[in-house]
């Protein structure tokens, strides 16, 4: 990454967002990537008179990331989306699609995690929940 | 007073795109608008996986049928990046070139578009019939109409000689012209100013705090524009952001009508520093990037952002793209309340949203 | 008033805009990019195409000698045609005529021998500017 990128731990993540807003950077938007099985990468792109800053976040895909919508509320879009196709869930969203913006009841639970899916919070619809990706992390 | 719930979309609501916004309604004014997507989520971005880094391009410039060149552009950019190689100056001086007319071809598709929403039948028309020339422009030097498919990680694919660009840069000096005759038929025509002047109004500070972009943010005072950072051939073009004040849909309309006349001159000082040379480097191996890279560029539509990841592979890890329409929709939710419902479809268009792009 | 009996009178003789489509058809520009050609004589069945296609839309048989390209697929960006490195495959500049039945186009050229001319492709990418 060419610009300044901060890891902050999830429980200072508001705080910083909040600092970073007051002194008048613009959230542009949130970037998650998958990084085992377990774990999520999310990176939050803020920008000031053109110039980037990112903060990074490991997130565990069974616990609740914090939403920064409260803060920010266009990252309220952003957080649906990658609820919709990374399975994880934000907590204190204010605009919250459930994971059904993009989705349909039986679309696969997390399409774009490769490997393997989210923890099924709610029994599997008949058909039974597979697991989307299927390719597994040891070939990548 | 009872609340009404009245469904706008997502059969083509406005625009011949998907999009559902469910609208509370009092007596007549919106109260509340919420959106509903997915109707065309293609999971473009994952497609990373099957896809080898110089097929994605061909995949990056389908999220988006209209700026196919600038979302073919900003990958490519990335990818040199992170490579640590640069596009010849002449290939960075095209992708300008080109870029600026797929700006101005998607400009004149919004204007021709929101003519039409507004019911000025033959403003449309005269909108579209310019905007043929231009994509006769792009087709004649690019070989392909609409996804052009011309750049290449290292440059671009077709190099214009000096005949085919004197005759751009002839036809760009007649769609000037004509477009001027059109101006006073957009901007000061009383009904267009009726149907737009003060509606879906959005204050600078509303426009910072949902981070909108492009000519939603800039027709609300803020002077952002991607083209300032310089990237490619812009740095030479002494290039101006277009702005407006106002914030309401008659001042997007002028940002976009003044965007297009200024990115008419870009094409033209383009030809006009074009340097000779190379267009494309010679690469000895496939492409296999490492590493990390927020690569932004301006759209049409806005800032455009691209965040790739690759591990040396000949495939990326990951794409993700962030579309100008998927920042401006939480401000089209805070343009709406207050909007009466028959001004619904213009506010709605006035961000110029694209559907596609936003889902991918 | 003036200007808009100059734009009246203009428009009344000028003509329509628009062309007569499918009666009148607007000349291709040079190299636009159209029809894929294959001239199956020259084709080596390298395969290089192939793996180069973003949108999938091709098919090499090298034992059997088949080229098979499904026209429905096809994108039209020219990257296999860059890609040949016997320069068998070229483009038409015009675009294929609409169709009611969707098909494919097959090709039966002479399967390569065994250890013959092969491993020319493969090595040696990117050439520069497209050929025309």
């Amino acid at each position: 990454m060419r610009e300044e990128t901060r890891t902050v731990p999830v429980q200072a993540l508001l705080a910083e967002v909040a600092r970073l807003k007051a002194e008048g950077w613009r959230l542009v938007t949130l970037t998650a990537s998958e990084l085992d099985a377990e774990r999520l990468d999310l990176l939050y792109h803020f920008d000031r008179e053109l110039r980037l800053q990112h903060l990074r976040v490991a997130v565990a895909k069974r616990e609740a990331a914090p939403s920064i919508s409260p803060v920010f509320f266009s990252a309220a879009l952003v957080e649906n989306e990658i609820q919709d196709l990374f399975g994880v869930r934000f907590a204190g969203l204010l605009l919250d699609f459930g994971g059904g913006l993009y989705r349909e009841p039986e679309s696969p639970a997390a399409p774009f995690c490769r490997c393997g899916g989210p923890p099924q919070e709610t029994p599997p619809a008949e058909g039974g929940g597979q697991t989307p990706g299927g390719e597994g992390c040891a070939t990548r | 007073m009872r609340h009404t719930v009245i469904p706008f979309g997502p059969q083509h609501p406005v625009l011949p795109e998907p999009i559902h916004l469910q609208l509370t309604i009092r007596e007549e004014r919106v109260v509340e608008a919420l959106p509903a997507l997915g109707f065309v989520h293609r999971g473009l971005e994952r497609l990373v996986e099957a896809r080898d880094v110089p097929q994605m391009i061909q995949v990056v410039e389908r999220v988006c049928g209209i700026c196919s060149m600038i979302h073919a552009h900003c990958f490519c950019m990335g990818v040199e990046a992170l490579l640590g190689i640069e596009a010849p100056p002449r290939a960075q001086v095209l992708r300008v070139l080109w870029s600026e007319l797929h700006r101005v071809q998607s400009h004149l598709l919004w204007l021709g578009l929101f003519a039409d929403c507004l019911g000025f039948e033959s403003l449309f028309m005269q909108f579209w019939r310019i905007r043929e020339r231009i994509l006769d422009l792009g087709e004649a030097t690019t070989g392909n109409r609409v996804i052009v498919s011309v750049n290449v990680i290292g440059g671009v694919r077709r190099d214009p000689d000096a005949a085919q660009l004197a005759w751009v840069a002839a036809e760009i000096d007649r769609i000037e012209e004509e477009l001027r005759r059109l101006e006073p038929a957009v901007l000061d025509d009383p009904t267009v100013r009726r149907r737009t002047v003060g509606k879906g109004v959005l204050s600078r500070d509303q426009a910072w705090e949902l981070g909108a972009v492009g000519p939603t943010a800039r027709a609300s005072g803020i002077a952002e524009d991607m083209r300032q950072t310089n990237y490619a051939a812009y740095g030479r073009l002494y290039f101006e952001p277009v702005v407006e004040t106002d914030g309401d849909s008659h001042a997007r309309l002028r940002v976009r009508f003044r965007e297009t006349l200024a990115s008419l001159d870009l094409v033209r000082r383009a030809i006009r520093i074009l340097p000779a040379g190379e267009v494309r480097l010679k690469l000895r191996e496939p492409p296999a990037p490492r590493g990390e890279i927020v690569v932004r560029v301006e759209q049409p539509r806005g800032e455009l952002l691209y965040y790739l990841k690759g591990s040396g592979e000949k495939r990326l890890d990951r794409v993700r793209i962030r579309t100008p329409t998927f920042a401006n929709l939480p401000a089209l939710l805070a343009m709406l309340p207050g909007v009466s419902l028959s001004d619904v479809p213009v506010v709605t268009l006035s961000i110029d949203p694209c559907i596609s792009c936003t889902e991918r | 008033m003036f200007e808009l009996t100059a734009v009246l009178l203009r428009n009344l003789f000028r003509g329509p805009a628009t062309r007569r489509y499918p009666h009148t058809v607007r000349e291709p520009f040079p190299r636009t990019r159209g029809e894929l050609e294959n001239e199956i004589g020259r084709c080596t069945f390298c395969g290089l195409c192939v793996r180069r296609c973003p949108s999938r839309c091709l098919e090499v048989d090298p034992a059997a000698g088949v080229w098979r390209w499904d026209p429905f697929a096809c994108i039209y960006c020219g990257v296999c045609v860059e890609a040949c490195p016997v320069r068998c495959l070229s483009q038409k500049e015009t675009g294929r005529r609409p169709a009611t039945a969707r098909e494919t186009v097959l090709l039966q050229g002479t399967p390569r021998r065994r250890g013959g001319a092969q491993g020319k492709g493969g090595a040696g990418e990117e050439a520069g500017p497209e050929p025309s």
